[in-house]
């Protein structure tokens, strides 16, 4: 009987003795300093959804792993859902482009409404940050129209963190791009659009 | 001497001498006789006293010659009555010319009038045949003209009218009346029938587009057909006019007619306006017709508009059986094949129908009602003509075996006049022509309209049967019971309780709201679920891993297990 529980005990503990690794958190936020003060809440625009492929809906970075499979980290977690972290910086990052803030639709009633769709944001086997987006703004349920986001970007470094900060300048670059097509969005034609962005039908999205 | 005559037979006694001599003297007288004898000669001379008798037997004979070589006819007259004949007075003329003398005036037999034997000339022979006439010739007045007013002084007199048939007829029935055309004169004499009769009477004239061309010769009644007959007489060369195409109507008075395009008057010539009169024409759609001879016989429409209606005069019957309600099916309605009318319905049979059906075993059996219908071939565009009933009867029986049948149709559905409709069915039953009585039949089927009829008859009947009284009262119950319960509810709407509801429920969305903005974005307790949402996410996250770790190596509860890195985005050069 002793020999059993002794037993019993030295696989239970050998067990509980695999190797722990500390799983590290990573934050989207912009780069932007904020100064404090009074906000300009726009008049004519407000920030709709902002919604995330699912894939991207974990706590884990992804990873395109050479094959193309996705991996999400276990060690390499977001510290908030992640799509509040792209709205966050898409806030700021419109705010600091326009002048004025991009308040939520349900508070701005009569305001040309941007919505947004991440459809994928991780990084490459390659070294690369991938990130395609789209938007389309709205007044009174009619899409005024729509545009097609697709970038990638080299990191800057090996590692997780490098990864996000690649794609914290990839979501600015993306804020810029909804930012131009603010300015006057019933004149914007498919010839005057920024590089990296197409203009689309509501029906490809 | 005459015996010697008589006795001389076939010879001839020339002579028979007796000689006698002597001498007379006074002395002694001395007679010396001598006697010769007779010599007997036959004689061969003609005697003259014959003579005499002779001439006068031939005179005789030739006037017995003569006479009978001369004599002409004997005839016999029949007449009404002997007005205006006298017994060896009365003379018989034609062309105004003596032909003989009435010898004898006599009752007949039944005493229903009188016989004139009449002797004519030798001549007259040659005018006696079988369609001449005789008539009395007297002053006569009628509506239109007025004749024979030189008999006033003459007397009256038999007028001879030669016909034209066989010869050698000695029997004739005089006209009570003059006939109005010689028989002899050119034309064509005609028979018109009609079933009614009109003002058209004898001496009425016959137009051809208001033209006289003719006219009504006889007027009499045919008891056996039940029909007025007229005859009349077309003169030459307008006769040439007349064929089988032609239509008569009466043409008499003044004819008014009021329709939707306003009123129209039709008349003939003046003559027809106040004595009647007959015209014949071409009506439209009818074809060229065929060559009419001699007392050819024509129906005499009551109008132009009757022929119009009716152009046609061949035709043929068929009997056509509906084992459904013949109600608004009158005689004349129209017999159709795909809408155009070929016909029209006689009648119904029901009374031969009624007739074979209790002389049979199928009383009670329900058997359809029999139809007669008259359809003409001119209605097909065929000619109108005998030969095309062969064809258009031809064409039916190969119809019927092809699907064609007979349907009764609803011509008017406010006045619920029907038609019989003809018409091809390829889902028809297989049927044949029967017959009925003497007619042909049509095979028939029920339509969909009937059996539509027949459908909504049956559910009016239904609703008809429902229990509409019960029923409203049933309602009126439940009426008065919904009465009851409003006031129940108004009572309970205007209880103190009930009116203290409203506020009540307002105090309580008042706190609901106050709940639930304590749940908003910005409030702790929403912070507090979003942290705690997010730890829960994270576990299930956590356990997610641990049970995908556990199934891919069940060992790891108690083994170690090798730690899985994340792959290392890295640079690349």
């Amino acid at each position: 009987m002793r020999v059993a529980t002794l037993v019993l005990s030295i696989l239970l503990f050998s067990g509980c003795a695999s190797q722990i690794v500390e799983p590290s958190y990573y934050l989207l936020r912009s780069q932007q300093k904020l100064p404090s003060g009074e906000l300009t809440p726009s008049e004519d625009f407000s920030l709709g959804n902002v919604v995330i492929a699912s894939y991207l809906d974990q706590p884990g970075l992804v990873m395109e792993t050479e094959g193309g499979q996705l991996r999400p980290a276990r060690q390499n977690l977001w510290a908030e859902p992640v799509y509040e972290g792209v709205r966050n910086i898409i806030f700021v990052e419109i705010a600091q482009a326009m002048g004025e803030e991009l308040l939520p639709s349900k508070l701005s009633k009569g305001t040309t409404v941007v919505d947004i769709r991440i459809s994928e944001l991780h990084g490459t086997y390659d070294g690369e940050a991938k990130l395609v987006a789209y938007w389309w703004l709205e007044r009174d349920g009619k899409v005024l129209s729509s545009y097609r986001f697709t970038e990638v970007t080299s990191l800057t470094a090996s590692g997780y963190s490098a990864l996000v900060d690649a794609e914290t300048a990839l979501l600015k670059e993306l804020s810029q791009k909804i930012s131009a097509s603010l300015v006057a969005p019933a004149a914007t034609g498919p010839k005057a659009q920024p590089l990296g962005v197409l203009r689309v039908n509501p029906s490809e999205i | 001497m005459a015996n010697l005559i008589g006795h001389g037979g076939c010879h001839h006694i020339r002579s028979i001498r007796v000689f006698i001599s002597g001498k007379t003297e006074a002395k002694g007288t001395q007679a010396k006789v001598t006697i010769d004898k007779a010599t007997i000669k036959q004689s061969r001379s003609f005697s003259g006293i014959w003579v005499i008798p002779i001439i006068a037997l031939a005179l005789g004979l030739y006037m017995v010659v003569n006479t009978w070589l001369t004599q002409g006819p004997e005839i016999t007259i029949a007449f009404d009555t002997a007005s205006g004949l006298e017994q060896g007075k009365t003379k018989i003329k034609y062309r105004n010319v003596d032909m003989g003398l009435v010898e004898k005036v006599s009752l007949n037999d039944d005493f229903q009038g009188v016989i004139a034997t009449v002797k004519l000339d030798r001549q007259a022979a040659g005018l006696l045949r079988k369609d001449t006439r005789f008539w009395v010739v007297t002053a006569r007045v009628g509506v239109g003209n007025i004749s024979g007013l030189d008999t006033l002084l003459s007397g009256a007199y038999i007028q001879l009218s030669p016909g034209l048939g066989e010869a050698g007829e000695r029997k004739f029935v005089g006209l009570e009346k003059p006939p109005v055309t010689p028989a002899d004169a050119p034309g064509l004499r005609l028979t018109l029938t009609t079933d009614l009769a009109s003002s058209v009477s004898e001496g009425d004239t016959v137009l051809y587009k208001g033209y006289k061309v003719g006219r009504v010769e006889t007027m009499t009644f045919d008891t056996t057909e039940r029909k007025i007959v007229y005859g009349i007489f077309i003169d030459a060369p307008f006769h040439e006019l007349v064929d089988t195409s032609v239509r008569f109507w009466d043409v008499s008075g003044i004819s008014l007619n009021a329709d939707a395009s306003g009123f129209r008057v039709e008349t003939g010539s003046l003559d027809t306006i106040l004595f009647g009169g007959v015209a014949f024409g071409v009506p439209p759609g009818i074809k060229d017709g065929e060559e009419v001879g001699q007392n050819s016989t024509f129906k005499l429409y009551s109008s132009y508009n009757d022929i119009l209606d009716n152009p046609f005069v061949y035709g043929t019957y068929y009997v056509v059986s509906f084992a459904q309600s013949i109600k608004g099916l009158e005689p004349g309605a129209p017999v159709e094949y795909r809408g155009i009318q070929i016909g029209r319905v006689e009648r119904v049979l029901l009374k031969e129908f009624l007739k074979q059906t209790n002389s049979s075993d199928n009383q009670g059996t329900g058997d359809p009602i029999p139809i007669l219908i008259y359809v003409e071939p001119g209605r097909m565009k065929l000619p109108d003509r005998e030969s095309s009933i062969a064809t258009m009867r031809r064409s039916i029986q190969v119809g019927v075996s092809n699907g064609m049948r007979a349907t009764l149709d609803s011509g008017n559905l406010l006045t619920g006049a029907k038609y019989v409709n003809i018409d091809y069915y390829a889902d028809a039953e297989k049927a044949s022509m029967g017959e009925f009585l003497e007619y042909t039949t049509i095979p028939a089927i029920d339509t969909g309209l009937a059996q539509l009829e027949q459908k909504v008859n049956s559910i009016l009947d239904t609703i008809n049967a429902l229990p509409f009284e019960d029923t409203v009262a049933g309602a009126n119950a439940a009426i008065a019971k919904l009465n009851q319960s409003l006031a129940s509810v108004n009572a309970l709407l205007e209880s103190q309780s009930t009116r203290g509801l409203p506020d009540q429920l307002n105090q309580t969305l008042q706190e609901l709201n106050n709940t639930l903005s304590g749940l908003s974005p910005d409030s702790e307790a929403y912070q507090s679920i979003n942290s705690s949402l997010l730890r829960l996410s994270r576990t299930l996250g956590n356990l997610d891993s641990l049970t995908r770790t556990l199934s891919e190596q069940p060992s790891a509860l108690i083994l170690p297990t090798e730690a899985v890195t994340d792959p290392i985005p890295e640079v690349t050069q």
